[in-house]
């Protein structure tokens, strides 16, 4: 998908990624000790975690977990648009 | 309601080997190698289902690829005679196979898909990617 708005393009690249985590999540269900699926989980999980940081810096937060790395002198949960939301929030 | 609140719900469903859950199978089903019985209590271990009149069937459909252990295909002893080429070795085992029972050979890790296209095809597994276009496998 081409898009060429930053904050979406960043949405993508997290759904991507996301994607990818489950799906290797399924495959080790079924596969606990296979050592590459482990090392591939750990690489996805780790750049899920670094973008879903990016978007809460920039944009706000994705997941409560995250919130704490959005500027902390407000509330930033409900000021944004749902990411499924083209506006809204409580602005 | 927000996507984030529910966030852990697929691991969440796949807490296996619960208590009061029915047993989970880590075999194939399909291992020939496995006259191998598992060990432990056979009545905690979940096992392949096997006919127990048929020992046919039995020395086809034995336990055996735990974790680790390579998929059963790779050094299978259930070759038909007279049979050539992967389609028709796979068909060979059909007579000893139950009826009405799935069978699902293990899938190794290989290879994955770059990430865009893996979410476009609902799989990062190149091997489980099959478009059924519905073009194949037609009668004539």
């Amino acid at each position: 998908m081409t898009n060429s708005n930053p904050q979406k393009q960043l949405l993508n690249r997290i759904n991507e990624v996301s994607f990818a985590v489950n799906d290797i999540l399924l495959f080790l269900d079924t596969h606990p000790c296979d050592k590459k699926a482990l090392e591939y989980y750990q690489t996805v999980v780790e750049e899920r975690r670094n973008l879903m940081k990016e978007y809460a810096r920039n944009y706000g937060p994705l997941t409560v977990d995250d919130a704490r790395y959005s500027d902390g002198s407000t509330w930033k949960w409900m000021e944004q648009p749902f990411p499924w939301e083209k506006e809204g929030g409580c602005r | 309601m927000k996507q984030s609140n529910r966030k852990d719900s697929f691991m969440e469903n796949y807490q296996m080997s619960r208590p009061g859950c029915r047993p989970y199978i880590r075999t194939c089903g399909m291992s020939c190698q496995g006259k191998r019985e598992m060990q432990g209590n056979p009545d905690r271990m979940a096992r392949p289902y096997r006919n127990p009149h048929s020992q046919t069937a039995s020395a086809v459909s034995g336990s055996g690829s735990m974790c680790n252990t390579p998929p059963a295909t790779k050094d299978c002893n259930c070759k038909m005679p007279g049979t050539t080429g992967m389609n028709t070795e796979m068909l060979s085992h059909l007579q000893y196979l139950e009826p009405a029972m799935a069978y699902v050979p293990c899938q190794e890790f290989t290879t994955t898909f770059d990430l865009p296209y893996a979410l476009s095809v609902g799989t990062i597994f190149p091997q489980l990617c099959k478009p059924f276009c519905g073009k194949r496998g037609r009668r004539p």
